[in-house]
This record gives C-alpha cells, structure tokens and sequence, in this order.
C-alpha cells in the first residue's frame, strides 16, 4: 500500500479571550506557530471568520476553508461557533488554521484534510490563563484520502439522480467564474452533504488547480465569499433572483432554485460523468495532468482532458483549433521531464489527426514538432514528412501555404542544425513522395510546377553540392513525367528550365532529354517540338547558341533546332543578319549538325528571302563571300550566284571584290550566268581608254553574254561600254564589229539610247578617227549589215548628222575637205543634206545673228 | 442652496474609506434591474472591500466642469439616468444627499465591554422613538445596508431578543464592522407663516469600534481612520472598569473583564487625531470630545442622590446647557474622585471642546445573565446631543 505523504503544518488559534498574543482582551490569535508571517497571520484571521446562522441555537456547521495566501502557502481553516465568550457575550468562535509549509503533495486535494483529527474547536476557560503558551508547534498532518476517495464521491454523486448533472453546472459555473465574477453558492440542509459538494468540485479539478478553488463550507457574509461557498440556514445571502442571476451562481438544494449556468463545456461533462461512472479514470487522469506544469483554471483544462483521452486510445473528432490549441498547451506546459511521453502522444494522434490534410493542421504539428522535437530524430522525420505534405497540400490544391512552408522549413532549419537541409531532402526526394508528385503532375499548372521543380532542384543541390542537378537521375525522372503529361502544352515548360536560366549548358542537358523523351512520342512528336522550340527561342535568348551548341550534337534534337532556327528566323525583319548571327554562332563548325542543316537553312532562308532582292543579294553575296555555298545544292548555288552577279556593278571600284569573287568560283564551278555582268563588266574593264588594244577586245564573248540579257543591265552595260569602246576605235570595221556585238536587237531602243550617247560625249571642236570610223561605217554599210542595223540605221544617220552639224566651222571645214576624198557619196548627200537643216534651224540662225 | 454652491467646490467625505474627494469627481452606478443592464465587476470595491460580486456597472464621470451639477449620469450600456453616487476612492453608495447636506460622522470608541454597541443600539431606537419625536428630529436610515445592519446586529438582539449584543469582531479580521451606519437627521417646524417646513437636513454616520482595535495605534490608524475625520467622539468608560470603583461597588455586582486602560485609549485617539489632523504639539483638537461613563446605572449606588446625574434630562427645545454644565461638573468630580484625573487633564489640555457624560443604555447590568429583561436607558441621548450641539446642529437652550 502506498504510503501517504506527511503535511507540514503552522497552526494557529484566533478566538475571543482573555489572554492572547496581543496583551489585551478579546477576538485575537489566541495562539500560533512562531513561523507564521503577520501577512499571513492577517489572512487567516479573516478567513476564519465566523458569524452564526441567525435561525438557529443548537446547530452551527463547522466552516472549512481554505485558500492560498499571498505567500503562496495553502491556509486550511476550520472555525466552529464557541457562543459566549469569556464576557458572556455570544458570538464567540474558535478558528484554528493550518498553513501548510510546502507545497501540497500532488496527489493530494485541500479536502483530504478537512478531515484532520488534530482540530481544535474551542478554548476551554481553563486554558484561558495569563500563563499559557501562547506559541503552537508546527503539526504533522497525513492526509485522509478516504472520506472523500473518489470511490465516496461516486457514491454520493449516485445517491440523488440529478446529482451529475449539478456537478456539471457546478463545474461549468467555476469555469465562467473568472469571466463573470460570480462565485459559487450552495445551499444545502447537511453540513456533510456540503462538504461533499465541496469536495466533489474540488475533485473535479486536477489538485494543481486548487489555488482558484478557495472553498468555504459555511457562508454567512456573501462579501466575504470565496470560489466555492456552501450556506444553511438564515445568513445574510438573500438568494433572491439578484444574487441568483447576477452575482453568483446559485445552488439551492434547499429550495430547489439554481441559476442558469449556460451551455456546459466538454470537460464539466466528461469529469462530471466520469465523478459519476468512473472514478479510477478520473484518477487517471489527474495523474495524467502531473504531467504538465499548468493550475490556471480556464477552458485550457478541456485540451488535457482530450490529450488524456487521446493517451487512453479514445478516439476523439476535434476541430482544428482545439488541435492547435493542444500543441500550444502542450508546448507551453509541459514538464520538461515529461515531454517524452506527451510528445509519443501526439506522435501517435498525428497520423489521425492529419487525415484530412487541413493544413493549418499539419502546421501546427509542423511546428510543434520542429520547436518541440529538435534533438529527436523520429519526431524531425516527421516535422519533415508533415512539411512535405503541406508542400504537396500548396502543389496540388493551391492552399497560399508557401510562406508557411518556407517559414517552417526555416524554423527547421535552426532547429535542427540542418543547414543543408539533407534531412528534408533525402525524403523529399524519396521514391514515394516523388511518384505521389509525378502521378497527379497533369493536373498541375505551371506555376505549381515551378514550385515543384524547385524544391526538387533545391534538394538535390542539398544532398550533393557539386552535383550537376541537370543530370541528377531525380530531377531526369521527374521531367520525364512532366514532359509526358504536358506534351500538348510543351511550350508552357518555362518553369522546367527557368531554374536554369543562367546554366545554358543546364538547359541544353535537359533540352536534349526533352529531345529524347519526345523522339518517342510519334503521334504528337511535331508539334510538341515546335512548342518546345518556341519556348527556347522566346525564353533562352540571351543563351541561344550556347545551348543549341550543346543540343546540337544530339541527334535528337534537331528537330526542335530545326523549329527553333525557323522560329527565330521569322520573327526577325533583319533575316539575313539573324542567320548570319546564326551561322557564325552554330553553323560554321564541322559538326553534323552543321553541315546537315547549313544547307537546309540556307535554302529555306533564301525562300524567306525571295521577297526581297536586295535582301538575296545580301544574303548571296555573304554566302559567296564565307564560301558556304559550297553544300548548296546545284539549283540554290546558280540562284544564289546569279543574285549575286545582279549586284556586280559595270563601273564602281566597290564591285571589284564581289566581281573577283563571283569571278574566281563561276569559273571553278562552272557555274552559268544569264545576264554574265561579269563578263560585261570584264569587257569594260579591259577597253584602257589610254592603251586600247582593239584585239583584245573579246566581242564574242560579249555577245555571247549578252544573250537574254534583261533591259536593265544591257542599258546599264551598253552606256558604259559603248561611248567608251567605240571612241577609241579608228577604223570603221571595228565600229561595226562592237556595234554588231553589242548590239541586241530585242532591246533596239536602249542600243539606240547608249549608241546616241557615243556622239553627244563627242567634242565639236575636231571630228576624229572614232568619229570618222563611225562616219564610215554607215557610209559604207554593206547589205549584211545593212539588214542586221536596218533598226538603227535611221537614228545613227541622224545622230550623226547632228554630230557633224553640232562641230566647229573649222572641224566642219576639215570633215567637208576629208568627205571629198571618199568615193560613196550618195549615203554622204543624205547625211549633208540632214546637217544643213540642221545647221540653218530657226534657232541655229538666230544664234549666229546674236554672234554678229 | 448655499451648500449646494458650496459642494460644487469644497471636498466632501467620503463615510465609508474617509478619503475626500470632489463632487465633480463622483462616478454613478447603473441602477437598472440586472435584467436590463449586466452588473459587473467593479475592481476598485472588491480592492476597497474585498467584495467581488459584480455589481451595477460604474459610470464614470467625464471630468468637466458641468459634471459639478450633475445629480445623474446616464448609463452608456442601458441609457438608464442614474443618481446613485460613488466615492471615487472606494466605490461605495455614497448617502444621495452627499453635496446637498454635510455628513457628521460620529465616533463612538471605548475599551473591549465598554457598552459601544449598546450605546448604538438604544441610542438611535431612542432618537428615533423618543427624542426626535420631541426634537421635531426626524433620524432615517439612508440604505438597505444600514436598515439589516441595525436590525440584525443592535435591534433584534436588544429589543426583540433580550440578549446582550455578540462581541463585535476586529475589523481587521471582518471588514463588515468598517461598514457604518448611516441616517439622515430631519428637523421640521414652523416657517413664519406657520406652515410646516423641513428647515434642515444632516447625514449622521455612526460607527461603532471593536474594542480590539483601539489597543493598538497602528491598527487604528488603519481601521478607524474615521476618528481624527470625525465630528464628534465618543468615548466610552465602563466606570466597572475602574478599580475604586471595582472596589466601591455593592458585593454581587457583576464586574467585568478587566480591559485596557481607558486613558490608555484617549492618549492613542488624540495622537491619531493629532496625526491625521497634523496638529502641532501646541494645537488643541476642535473635534468636540464627550467622555462618557456608560453603565452608570451600575454605580447609581455609589453617587450623591443630590446630583443631577440621577435626574432625568430635558432637551425638549434643544440642548440644555444648563444641565450639561451640571453632569460635566459633577462628573470631573467623580471621575477625580475615581483617580480619573489623567483623562480630565488630558482633556483639557488637548481637546477645545469636551464634555463628562454619565449615561446607561440598558439601565441594568447584564453581566451575569447575558440577559437584558427591559431597556431602560438613561441620559443616553446626552453625549450625542451635545456633538450636534457643538456642531451647530442644535441649538442650545437654558432651561430654568
């Protein structure tokens, strides 16, 4: 049997008498233990206050009371009405307080020892003496557990049937106490049934909580009351509706008449039903409560009770609040040398409890655990496993938990000496977690899987610091899934390599296994490419070439460069600068993706291009220039050279690189060119005005390249060449020899154009061998020729003629006296004739008069 | 009128914690029923009083200067006008004629058994049955507190029981005895057109002191701060007490404990008084002092049957000079003849205004029996009039 614990007790007496501690007469401490303070003297002299009911002359209940003194200390009173005192006078009692030196045993209620054998009731007139010691020693007391045993309790709750649910008023009214300040009054007939009333609300409190429960089981002055106070008889309570409705909650056992206490909270009904049906889990729990270092009596007493009740196995429906409230409190006050336990307690209920996954829920056991728990392994997995789930609870459900997370995860970290957050990875990154992920990840907008891929990169980095995330086979796996559920939507895969956005070689890591994942999927492998090259092309810019440097060794991805590159190219109006950018960046290498797609971009760029001329001969004089065109197929090489040769120019210096260019690889790639500006722009260059070599002149090939000449470019070579070749000319052989060959009669009008332009460049000072070549000529044409120029005959006499009319007396004069020697004059009579008219014109006559 | 301007700027007193305030300073309590406007904890009472119930709420006053007039306030909760009026130190009812008619606060002290309760007991059956009628003195209670405290206390034991009164407890151990009892005095008469006119109203507070707490200065100074705030005091010798006259009294006579020396209680009331006061030493107290030797119908036997003690008094058109100076006379020369001469030096030398009173509540001597078979009080009324006297309450007369 387990032994009861030893009280002890400073005792003092207050009575009215002759001889006390105070010198004089009267009420005063008759008698008390040296220890006591004057403070505490004060407060048990005013707790042991008696005044007798006024209805009665035999029977005056005891009053036991108790309460905590200002020091702390526990005072027991029990005051019992003496009558006369040594004057005869009534109204005398005798009031014999214990104060408890320490602190009660925590098993033990102030009730338990009510039923101490040591009181004192009164003072016999033969103590009353001068001489008496006035001195009392400090008592033992031991506690008397069985009149008011739980198992007495249970009896008398059971005796009357409406007892359990008055206890549970009662207790309801203690807890409303501190709001309302109305204290509890029971009328009873009995002392006893008082007492037991008593302590049954005492008993309904663990004994840590008896400090708010000052009891006093006889009440005369409703002033003076305390926590709980039981009155019989005529007193100065009223007990009408004031005093019932307002100022106390009222029991009246006597009358029948109690107050409305209001809606009774869990714990009043649960300790009540308990005091009724099972006293020994009452029992239990109260040891359960010495768990934690809490006496407040407030509804905070209803979360031990659940925590009891989760530590027996009941299996409780809890709001969330009353779960975040149970984690405060147990945070808040449990013993330290208790945390162990409660903490298994609640490790037990989490699994329970988080069934519904309602976030504040994991939080709160997040962080109870994490400020909780720290130097406990398990309990860190599980803060760990609660974060991940509300992690999964943000990505799946879009719960605005993120700052939450980070905040916990942040808690965590301190908490646990965590820095690299190993721990947490490790089961981030578990098999399971990351398949829950993977499985619902279709559903998931990109902003969610932002957040994922984050946490998973954030993870990885953690458990290896040096790894290359791109290629951890966690986050292979995890893209794996995603590109798979988002195949239709690839272009919306930012998230997936925005984390990487300054590691292009990241990037173009995971691009080239997008690549890889998608060469699979045949039904949508196109479009989801094309998607996937958008999203490279818009997003990576400032990376471009770094990243398609590194897919582009990989087959599989050249597709999506493919896409990229025509993507990027159509959103550029500078086409040919962006290609070239392209092909200085990607393509100038010898790898095979360059000399496959060289080729195949070059080709389609030029059918970009084709809308704009000047923009191919841009583009074909790069080509030449870089020598690309030599993977050109046939067909793209002779258009390219053929825009390319449009831009020779017949008489700029510029040209003469682009033309020893074309020049150099038409010859070596025999390449044919319809116009050849080239070779008319050869033949410009070759007539030396100043050292004319007539055979060296090539004509042959100047015809021959003047074959489907277009209009412009025999207008723009013939007045060039013309004017120039021919007034170097002496004979009228080679006049007709360059004029033959020049000459095309399709474009008659631009010949005759270039042709008239030789004459009007002529000086009208002399008529020299090239003028007289060209006099010739027609003077002399033979009928080959004359059939062959017959288109321009009209227009060369014409021109002539108004060459010769245009010259100088004196040129004239020496032409006339050089015409005579000639034998063909008929053609001259022709031309002599057109220069007099033209000589005495209007305006020819008119001029000379304004000579003279 | 006059005194209602005059409230508006002097202090008042507050008859329960003795504290002074300003009118303008007084908070109202909600008077509502309950049902209409919640009472409350009110934690300036439950410091003063260590009373907790909650009680109608306190509305406090806004501090201007209009609030001087105020006779009400108006509850913000319920818009109820209430007039109950609180000490702004204690949160007690203050009497709803607190700035209309002065408050005389009336001290009656003495030594453990000197007969204060009784004093009070028949004292104010007496004014109200006997010598208000006579007086046109009209003596009311002014609250519930002091209706079922002087019945349960002084009344019903006195007059309906026939039992001496219990011993009244420290108030250092019951706060209840701090709790006076408060009347309002009505005098009434003729105007000079011969109509019926109430001419003047006081508020008398009575207290009534264990005797416990006069042994020692500091608990006095604590509990019965109301002496040296008082009007008058009264104090109380059992001429029992006395050892010539112990010795003197006819065999049989019942005696009395012997308690403290009742000298011993003067000299700690003038140091109070001088204390709260802040007196000089050269300053004499003019708080009017009546010393009075109760029980006197115990000691009957042993004075001159040519005094004027043995005659009855006659304050009929108010209070007889005359018939003071003789009782004051005669009882010097007893209490000298009593080896009373340090309590006649004592207070002559301290107090301006001080009478020697012989008086009987009972008129018997209950000390063996605890029983009182009949009330026959004797020049009770004497002590108290002439306070209200020396107040100006009453006027003085000579009859011939």
């Amino acid at each position: 049997m387990k032994k009861l614990k030893q009280i002890i007790c400073l005792q003092l007496h207050y009575t009215s008498c002759r001889y006390g501690r105070s010198g004089h007469a009267g009420f005063q401490t008759r008698a008390m233990s040296s220890d006591i303070k004057p403070d505490e003297q004060r407060a048990v002299e005013r707790l042991g206050i008696y005044q007798p009911p006024r209805n009665t002359d035999q029977d005056f209940p005891k009053a036991y009371r108790h309460a905590y003194l200002g020091t702390g200390k526990l005072a027991i009173i029990k005051s019992a009405y003496v009558g006369q005192d040594y004057t005869r006078r009534g109204g005398n009692y005798f009031s014999h307080a214990l104060i408890i030196k320490d602190r009660l045993p925590d098993d033990i209620w102030p009730v338990d020892l009510y039923e101490w054998d040591g009181w004192k009731d009164k003072l016999l007139p033969a103590e009353d003496t001068e001489d008496a010691n006035f001195e009392l020693p400090a008592v033992t007391l031991t506690p008397d557990k069985k009149a008011y045993a739980f198992t007495e309790l249970h009896e008398f709750i059971n005796e009357e049937p409406d007892r359990q649910n008055q206890l549970a008023y009662m207790i309801q009214a203690l807890f409303m106490r501190r709001e309302t300040s109305r204290k509890l009054v029971i009328r009873e007939e009995l002392e006893t049934t008082g007492l037991f009333w008593i302590a049954c609300l005492q008993k309904s409190f663990p004994p840590s909580h008896q400090k708010e429960l000052d009891c006093s089981s006889y009440q005369f002055d409703p002033r003076a009351c305390l926590a709980v106070n039981v009155t019989r008889g005529e007193t100065n309570f009223l007990l009408g509706e004031n005093e019932r409705k307002y100022q106390f909650y009222v029991f009246d056992f006597v009358e029948g008449n109690h107050s409305q206490v209001g809606t009774i909270n869990e714990y009043a009904t649960t300790v009540s039903t308990w005091m009724s049906t099972q006293p020994d889990r009452l029992q239990d729990f109260y040891d359960f409560t010495r768990l934690f270092e809490y006496d407040s009596l407030n509804n905070e007493l209803v979360l031990m009770l659940h925590l009891f009740q989760i530590s027996i196995g009941i299996k409780l429906t809890l709001e969330e609040t009353d779960l975040v409230d149970i984690l405060d409190f147990v945070k808040s006050y449990t013993k330290q040398e208790n945390f162990a336990r409660i903490l298994q307690i609640i490790g037990s209920a989490v699994e329970n409890f988080t069934k519904s996954e309602n976030p504040a829920i994991l939080t709160h056991f997040a962080r109870f655990f994490i400020k909780s728990a720290a130097n406990d392994s398990e309990y860190r997995q599980l803060s760990y496993q609660l974060i991940i789930r509300l992690f999964d609870k943000e990505l799946f459900n879009d719960s605005g938990l993120i700052d939450e997370i980070n905040a916990l995860r942040s808690e965590a970290k301190a908490a646990f000496d965590d820095a690299d957050n190993r721990a947490f990875s490790t089961l981030f990154l578990s098999e399971p977690h990351l398949s829950k992920i993977t499985s619902n990840i279709q559903s998931l907008p990109p902003e969610k899987l932002s957040l994922a891929i984050n946490e998973l990169i954030s993870s990885i980095r953690a458990l290896d610091n040096q790894a290359k995330v791109y290629e951890d086979v966690y986050l292979r796996q995890f893209v794996e899934q995603v590109v798979l559920a988002n195949v239709p939507q690839l272009n919306q895969l930012e998230w997936l390599l925005t984390p990487f956005i300054d590691e292009p070689l990241a990037v173009a890591s995971i691009c080239v296994y997008i690549s890889e994942i998608l060469a699979d999927q045949i039904e949508v492998r196109d479009e989801s490419m094309r998607r996937f090259a958008y999203l490279l092309s818009d997003r990576f810019a400032e990376y471009r070439f770094s990243i398609i440097n590194t897919m582009k060794w990989s087959r599989t991805t050249w597709q999506i460069l493919e896409e990229e590159w025509k993507y990027a190219i159509a959103k550029q109006r500078d086409k040919v600068a962006a290609h070239a950018s392209y092909y200085q960046h990607v393509l100038q290498d010898d790898s095979e993706f360059s000399r496959h797609y060289l080729p195949v971009f070059s080709a389609e760029l030029w059918k970009l291009l084709s809308n704009s001329k000047k923009e191919q001969q841009a583009q074909a004089i790069a080509w030449i220039r870089d020598k690309q065109t030599e993977s050109f197929s046939t067909e793209l090489v002779k258009a390219v050279f053929q825009t390319a040769n449009e831009s020779v120019d017949f008489h700029d210096r510029q040209s003469d690189e682009l033309y020893r260019m074309l020049v150099d690889q038409v010859q070596r790639r025999e390449i044919e060119l319809c116009p050849n500006r080239l070779m008319l722009r050869e033949a410009i260059i070759k007539v030396n005005v100043d050292k004319f070599y007539f055979d060296k002149q090539q004509l042959n090939k100047i015809k021959a390249a003047l074959v489907g000449v277009d209009n412009k470019t025999y207008k723009e070579f013939s007045q060039i060449y013309l004017p120039l070749i021919l007034s170097c000319l002496t004979k009228k052989e080679q006049h007709g020899l360059v004029i033959k060959a020049v000459f095309c009669p399709e474009q008659v009008d631009i010949f005759k154009q270039s042709y008239g332009l030789f004459y009007e460049k002529r000086s009208a000072k002399q008529f020299d061998d090239a003028d007289m070549a060209a006099l010739m000529f027609w003077l002399y044409l033979n009928d080959e020729d004359k059939e062959t120029f017959q288109l321009i005959q009209a227009s060369a006499i014409d021109w002539l003629s108004s060459r010769i009319a245009k010259l100088k007396d004196k040129a004239y004069s020496m032409l006339l006296r050089e015409i005579k020697k000639e034998k063909e004059m008929a053609q001259w009579e022709q031309i002599s004739s057109k220069v007099k008219e033209k000589k005495n014109s209007w305006f020819r006559r008119l001029l000379r008069k304004w000579r003279k | 009128m006059w005194r209602k301007i005059a409230s508006l700027f002097q202090k008042e007193i507050c008859p329960y914690c003795f504290e002074y305030f300003h009118i303008k300073d007084t908070p109202f309590r909600c008077t509502s029923p309950p049902s209409r406007c919640a009472p409350a904890p009110d934690a300036i009472y439950q410091s003063a009083w260590a009373d907790s119930r909650p009680l109608g709420k306190v509305l406090n006053p806004t501090g201007k200067f209009k609030d001087r007039f105020k006779q009400s306030h108006r509850c913000g909760s319920c818009g109820h006008q209430s007039r109950k009026r609180l000490c702004p130190h204690c949160h007690s009812d203050l009497p709803h004629t607190t700035g209309q008619f002065k408050n005389y606060i009336f001290a009656v002290i003495g030594a453990k058994e000197a007969g204060k309760s009784h004093y009070i007991a028949v004292l104010i059956n007496q004014l109200r049955k006997q010598i208000g009628p006579n007086m046109d003195m009209l003596l009311e209670p002014m609250n519930d507190e002091t209706i079922k405290r002087y019945r349960n206390d002084f009344y019903n034991p006195v007059y309906n029981e026939g039992k001496i009164i219990k011993a009244t407890d420290t108030a250092l151990a019951d706060r209840s005895v701090q709790q006076p009892l408060v009347y309002s005095i009505t005098f009434s008469g003729k105007s000079l057109l011969g109509n019926n006119r109430i001419k003047k109203a006081f508020v008398l507070v009575f207290f009534d002191t264990a005797g416990e707490d006069l042994n020692d200065e500091d608990v006095m100074s604590t509990v019965n701060k109301y002496i040296y705030r008082s009007d008058g005091v009264v104090l109380l010798i059992d001429p029992l007490q006395l050892l010539s006259v112990r010795h003197q009294v006819p065999n049989g006579t019942a005696l009395p404990h012997v308690n403290t020396e009742t000298a011993d209680i003067l000299n700690r009331t003038t140091r109070l008084i001088e204390k709260g006061c802040e007196l000089k030493p050269t300053d004499k107290i003019k708080t009017p002092l009546a010393i009075a030797f109760s029980k006197f119908d115990a000691v009957l036997p042993l004075i001159d049957p040519q005094f004027q003690l043995h005659a009855a008094a006659n304050h009929e058109k108010g209070y007889d000079i005359g018939d003071f100076e003789a009782i004051n006379s005669e009882m010097m020369s007893l209490l000298d003849q009593w080896n009373g001469q340090d309590i006649i030096q004592l207070a002559k030398t301290r107090y301006t205004k001080y009478g020697f009173f012989g008086l009987s509540a009972l008129g018997c001597n209950p000390h063996k029996t605890s029983e009182i078979p009949s009330v026959i009080p004797r020049r009770i009324e004497d002590p108290f009039l002439w306070l209200l006297a020396q107040n100006g309450i009453i006027k003085k007369v000579r009859h011939k």
